[in-house]
């Protein structure tokens, strides 16, 4: 009965690194009982044979775990409060959704329904939900929860370089780089095995930090290897301007380069030429001099870089990312790297940290409002026209643009709302801004549907629940944080009542009487894919679902991949596919050039009493909303609850103390946790993790105002005031 | 305005706070609900008038300040004229005339004329040509004797800079240390003559003042404390050599007060400004005996509600104009809102995701905003805002008084004071603290001041340093291991050639982000984990 331990090579279930690894799968155990997973580290270019310790646990979510959804739930009665959710079978429950959902959709129109949808999806789930929206719901509701996170970074690549891939070059690049600036990236805690690639700045001092707290990453930088620099949350954007203001001032940007390769230099100049460093200071708290110095070293690199020097690398985050003026932000970054005359050149390049698993290839398969497969316009005629032909449908029945996240779910429950929402693979009351309001709005809908493989907690307030598969226990594909097209592996079989989402929105399509079929097998979509992509700026049509098994391509590549030796190999010795540096001779642009542009800086928002400011990120043991992370005891024992980090002699004017409790009250509601004292944070900034759920949820005290351009949400900058909580009035 | 003709709006005067005018006033432009024309009375467009420091100093050339107009503005085509001197205004009739005669009509007008020097008319003496002595003429004024406004008294200071031309600064503001140390700072041979005892006399309390006077002198500036100038000493050439310049009387030195003799063939005068306020007071509009046109809170005058001021030019309230930039660009932003408004085109309402308005910040109550000094300089870190006196009859230990917190280190060059009362920042002096300064700088934007922030502050100049671990503590954070579990892995292994993959592959410390490895192999290294493991508990 028993059988050998197998082994199956693939990729870990959390960060847009996607770290290699080996899940050894032991039967040896009783019948009837899952296997035993062990996980280890395997070889790729990025994590080299490291995991951090979520990817070293992620075994802990497979198996027979009480908490696993294993059979749909449907609740009986409007009455959320009021009524349990009980077991049903796939007929019941998928027949119920698609009888709502004609009902709602009869009575207030095809937007009445809205999907959110997620960067955690393979490609083949986003791609596939993104067709579902528009063809079998007709729909123009549909966003995901990358709006949170890459939304501004994307736009300022798209308007700038003409392209949105995370990183156009690969990850490895980092490794010879002398100076690589962090502009808001907690990479030590986010992505660990990360770090490995910057161990030549450091070696050579040249790794530079800029975060308003003392983040693991900014203490890398300790010891002579690099510098931190920690600005006012919010003030991201006068420092970079402030910067470039410099370069331009001090004759210190790369002429021949700005006048070969962009356009709008005057427009740009005029943008920065109030910045100078005394400015810049009294508003983001780093001192004139300090500026001046990072201009010119970052300018004397870039110059030895091109004289044969190490490469200069900038990469931004979502630190300086998720503002109201995140897009600008980005755009003054990437400014930033083409006055020093770096991208599109083997001397560094610019760069965005993409965050989630499948970030990168979740905002190229069209789940976004705005956007149809392989990065194409929903207001381009052309796009549409062309998807439309390959769908087998007519332009004129595709529905236009819909909400951003944000707006879809600050809507729900008000006129403009839509009366269901079919949620996958994403937890918005714990992740989404203003997330009591989200709350509400989930609680007023007509019927609230969510994929998942536990009972998260937006899951807890469904009307209907259908389990899922997950990680181990399907094939993909995911795209990584530098563009490669990476398989997915299954290792294990997944609890015999949980299905895949392929199969049910195929399933709810047929219900619904779309005359489109879905696809129900990854390997199907991912042709699909191929085929619908050809020709778009993300362009899928050269892979091959067999050939990705063996080598994760950069897209875009269109030609079927040779099978001539390729000059170029990974250091893992895999010839290198597809283009791994996307800008080598020309930008994305028709004109070829980068464009370069006028940015304005928008007027400062409303302090607290306190006259602080909350800024929320990630933890090294948590990921996201936690559905995962929160049910891993190794995880779960290093850091269990929320947590508010203060300055010392913050903390001590306010009456709070270490391991004591606090509450913080913003315009938008009240959150409580756990006081932790920390020396490295700005005294009028405190850090909350946003893994948590209930009173610990930091997404209760923001609001959710949105960058215009990129309808992106602001999460790291909203005044709060800080209480102590005593012991007879915790909950 | 129900009229579908764009609202016409000049400016006169071309300088900074006129461009940032004009891009505030972008989105009405772009509609084109209103056009614009800026009246430049420089030869020169648009640059940086606050730069000029560094062309006097040569570090730049003038041409490097140029501000060409953008695609943007060109496109939304707004108009700019140089060399447009604007000599009147008529109100009844919404014009004004040009130094050629030329009229331009307006719906609305924008003063923004800035201001000049202030250079005081000083006694002359000397001798012509063969030794004739020239009339001390009053009120002419010798060549060498310039302001720091215009891009051609710049040109005129390098020159002096670089044919070693000795240079005199007078007036100990914020404009004359900056402008000595500019030039001390590329070796010119530089004096700065100031009233009061110390320099930046009136926003630097009198030890911050020793400290800075030390400071120019070890920059090279020669400091005359305490010392006017009681008369130029001049030369002219004689008449019959009949060059252009012949007989104009030129500097050649400087009496001081002190009756000390300061050959200097250039004199500097940051001795003030004075708003240029002749059109609008000959226009009939309010000004102030000092100089400056009288506006409301959003620019506009009381009495013509078509004309506004903004920039250096303005007094909003009734206030003396300060200076500086900063107020300058936030009326430019009240002035152009107004105006949208007027045009049709209001400031777009920020609207939340859920459609609802966003709360607007409340502004800073008057009088609490401080206007941060940063003395521009490539050698000290120089900064200071408000007042940093305080009576000096009060008792400084009174919890309900202003607070005055002081801390200097002589051997570093650095002082630190902050005047507050309450939540209020009154004043502050940051010297040779780049990092307090910065946040000081930051504060006074809102005036006030956290309790917290006092010793915080400083604490800032320096990095928080490293903890010795015990064996609880986690080692390597991407696995959890701990200290002591390292040291078993590590003593686990018999030979004297244990590796960090080695403990990796037993604890899990060093696999992840491997920053750890380095901690790991320098115990392996040094035997410490062998013998403490060896060691009873």
């Amino acid at each position: 009965m028993s059988e050998p331990a197998s082994e199956t090579r693939t990729h870990c279930p959390y960060c847009a690194l996607q770290c290699a690894m080996t899940l050894s799968v032991d039967d040896a155990g009783p019948a009837g009982t899952a296997p035993t997973v062990t996980v280890a580290g395997a070889w790729f270019p990025t994590n080299r044979g490291r995991l951090c310790r979520k990817g070293a646990t992620a075994a802990r979510l497979l198996g027979d775990r009480p908490d696993r959804l294993t059979v749909p739930l449907i609740r009986e009665g409007a009455n959320r409060q009021a009524t349990a959710l009980r077991e049903a079978s796939w007929d019941e429950a998928l027949d119920l959704v698609a009888t709502r959902l004609t009902a709602l959709q009869h009575r207030h129109g095809p937007d009445a329904i809205g999907i959110f949808g997620s960067g955690s999806l393979t490609n083949e789930k986003a791609y596939t939900l993104g067709k579902f929206a528009r063809t079998a719901l007709r729909t123009s509701r549909i966003d995901y929860n990358g709006r949170f996170c890459m939304a501004s970074a994307a736009k300022a690549a798209t308007e700038v370089l003409g392209l949105d891939r995370g990183l156009p070059f690969p990850l490895t690049d980092l490794d010879e780089a002398c100076t690589v600036v962090l502009f808001g990236s907690n990479v030590a805690d986010t992505m660990p095995p990360f770090v490995q690639h910057l161990q030549k700045a450091r070696d050579l001092g040249g790794l530079i930090v800029v975060d308003p707290r003392r983040s693991t990453t900014a203490q890398l930088t300790e010891g002579g290897a690099g510098h931190h620099i920690a600005p006012a949350p919010g003030t991201d954007l006068p420092l970079l301007l402030s910067l470039a203001h410099v370069l331009l001032a001090e004759g210190l940007a790369d002429e021949r380069y700005l006048g070969r390769r962009t356009t709008g230099l005057e427009d740009f100049r005029r943008s920065v030429v109030d910045w100078r460093p005394e400015q810049a200071q009294a508003v983001c708290g780093v001192s004139a001099l300090r500026i001046r110095w990072l201009a010119r070293h970052l300018a004397a690199a870039a110059r030895a870089a091109k004289a044969g020097g190490d490469p200069v690398v900038i990469l931004t985050g979502r630190g300086v990312e998720q503002h109201r003026d995140g897009t600008d932000t980005a755009k003054a970054a990437i400014s930033l790297a083409l006055l020093l005359g770096l991208p599109g050149t083997r001397h560094g390049g610019y760069g965005t940290l993409t965050g989630q698993g499948n970030g990168q290839g979740g905002r190229e398969m069209g789940q976004k409002a705005d956007q149809l497969p392989g990065l194409r316009s929903i207001t381009a005629p052309a796009d549409r026209q062309t998807v439309a032909g390959r769908w087998g449908t007519t332009a004129e029945a595709l529905p236009g643009p819909g909400l951003p996240a944000t707006q879809l779910l600050h809507t729900l429950g008000t006129e403009r709302g839509v009366k269901a929402l079919l949620v996958h693979g994403a937890n918005v009351v714990v992740s989404a801004p203003d997330a009591l309001q989200v709350e509400r709005g989930l609680r007023a809908l007509d019927l609230l549907v969510v994929c998942d493989f536990f009972l998260s907690e937006t899951a807890a307030l469904a009307d209907v629940v259908l389990p899922v598969l997950q990680w181990a226990e399907e094939d993909g594909t995911l795209t990584n944080l530098e563009g490669r097209v990476l398989r997915r592996r299954r290792a294990v079989t997944g609890p015999a009542g949980a299905r895949s989402e392929l199969w049910i929105l195929a399933e709810l399509a047929r219900r619904l009487g779309s005359t489109v079929p879905l696809a129900e097998e990854p390997e199907e979509v991912f042709a699909e894919i191929r085929r619908v992509t050809a020709g778009g700026p993300a362009d899928y049509s050269g892979l091959d679902w067999d050939r990705c098994a063996e080598v994760a391509a950069y897209w875009p590549l269109t030609e079927p991949p040779s099978t001539e030796t390729t000059p170029e190999t990974t250091e893992t010795g895999e010839p290198v596919l597809g283009t791994p540096r996307v800008f080598t001779d020309r930008f994305a642009h028709p004109d070829g050039r980068a464009h370069l542009g006028t940015i304005t800086v928008r007027g400062a928002q409303p302090a607290s009493a306190q006259g602080l400011t909350l800024t929320t990120g990630r933890l090294m043991e948590h990921y996201q909303s936690g559905t995962q992370t929160r049910r891993v005891a190794e995880l779960l024992g290093v850091h269990p609850e929320a947590t508010v980090s203060v300055h010392p002699a913050t903390a001590a004017q306010h009456g709070l103390t270490d391991g004591g409790r606090a509450e913080l009250r913003s315009a938008t509601g009240t959150a409580r946790a756990r006081v932790v004292l920390d020396a490295g944070l700005r005294t009028d900034t405190v850090f909350m993790p946003f893994h948590f759920a209930g009173v610990g949820a930091a997404n209760r005290l923001t609001a959710g105002l949105l960058d215009p351009r990129s309808q992106m949400p602001e999460f790291k900058s909203t005044p709060v005031d800080l209480h102590p909580v005593g012991a007879h009035d915790d909950d | 305005m129900t009229t579908d003709r764009p609202l016409r709006i000049v400016v006169v005067g071309g300088g900074p706070v006129a461009a940032r005018l004009v891009q505030e006033l972008r989105p009405a432009l772009e509609s084109g609900a209103a056009r614009v024309t800026v009246l430049g009375e420089e030869p020169l467009p648009a640059y940086q008038r606050i730069r000029l420091g560094e062309v006097a100093s040569g570090r730049l050339d003038g041409s490097e300040l140029a501000l060409a107009q953008s695609a943007d503005e060109e496109r939304d085509g707004v108009e700019i004229r140089c060399g447009a001197a604007v000599v009147s205004l008529d109100r009844d009739r919404k014009t004004v005339t040009l130094a050629g005669g030329a009229e331009v009509g307006y719906d609305r007008l924008v003063l923004a004329t800035g201001a000049s020097a202030l250079i005081p008319d000083f006694p002359v003496s000397g001798t012509r040509g063969r030794g004739i002595s020239v009339a001390p003429a009053a009120g002419a004024r010798p060549e060498g004797v310039i302001g720091l406004r215009q891009m051609q008294e710049a040109c005129r200071l390098r020159e002096a800079v670089r044919s070693g031309e000795s240079v005199a600064v007078l007036g100990g503001g914020v404009l004359g240390v900056e402008a000595a140390l500019a030039l001390a700072e590329v070796g010119a041979e530089v004096s700065l003559l100031h009233r009061g005892q110390t320099p930046l006399g009136r926003t630097l309390d009198v030890d911050a003042g020793r400290l800075l006077h030390r400071q120019l002198v070890d920059a090279g500036v020669q400091v005359r404390p305490d010392c006017g100038i009681q008369e130029l000493v001049v030369a002219a050439r004689a008449q019959d050599r009949a060059t252009d310049r012949d007989g104009i009387p030129y500097l050649t030195a400087l009496r001081t007060t002190q009756g000390r003799r300061i050959p200097a063939t250039l004199l500097v005068a940051c001795t003030g400004i004075r708003p240029r306020d002749e059109l609008a007071a000959a226009a009939g509009l309010d000004t102030l005996p000092r100089g400056g046109i009288v506006v409301d809170r959003t620019g506009r005058c009381p009495e013509d509600a078509a004309v506004f001021a903004v920039g250096d030019c303005a007094a909003p309230l009734g206030a003396r104009p300060s200076g500086l930039i900063g107020p300058g660009w936030e009326q430019a932003r009240s002035a152009a809102l107004a105006l949208r408004g007027e045009a049709g085109h209001p400031e777009d309402t920020d609207l939340d995701a859920a459609g609802r308005p966003v709360p607007v910040p409340s502004p800073v109550p008057p009088g609490h905003r401080l206007d941060p000094i940063i003395v521009k300089s490539h050698s000290l870190s120089v900064a200071c805002a408000g007042s940093p006196s305080v009576d000096p009859a009060l008792d400084p230990w009174d919890p309900r008084g202003p607070h005055v917190s002081t801390w200097a280190d002589p051997a570093a060059g650095q002082y630190l004071r902050i005047v507050s009362e309450g939540d209020r920042l009154l004043g502050f002096v940051a010297i040779g603290l780049p990092r307090t300064a910065a946040e000081l700088s930051r504060h006074a934007g809102t005036g006030t001041l956290p309790a917290a922030d006092r010793s915080a502050l400083l604490a800032l100049e320096h990095a928080a340093g490293d903890r010795e671990l015990g064996p609880e503590d986690v080692l390597c954070r991407c696995s959890g291991a701990t200290f002591g579990q390292v040291e078993e892995a590590a003593a686990a292994a018999d030979t004297d050639s244990t590796t960090v993959d080695e403990v990796g592959r037993r604890c899990g410390a060093g696999t992840g982000c491997g920053t750890c490895r380095e901690r790991i192999g320098a115990l392996l290294a040094a035997g410490a984990v062998r013998q403490r493991a060896g060691s009873p508990a």
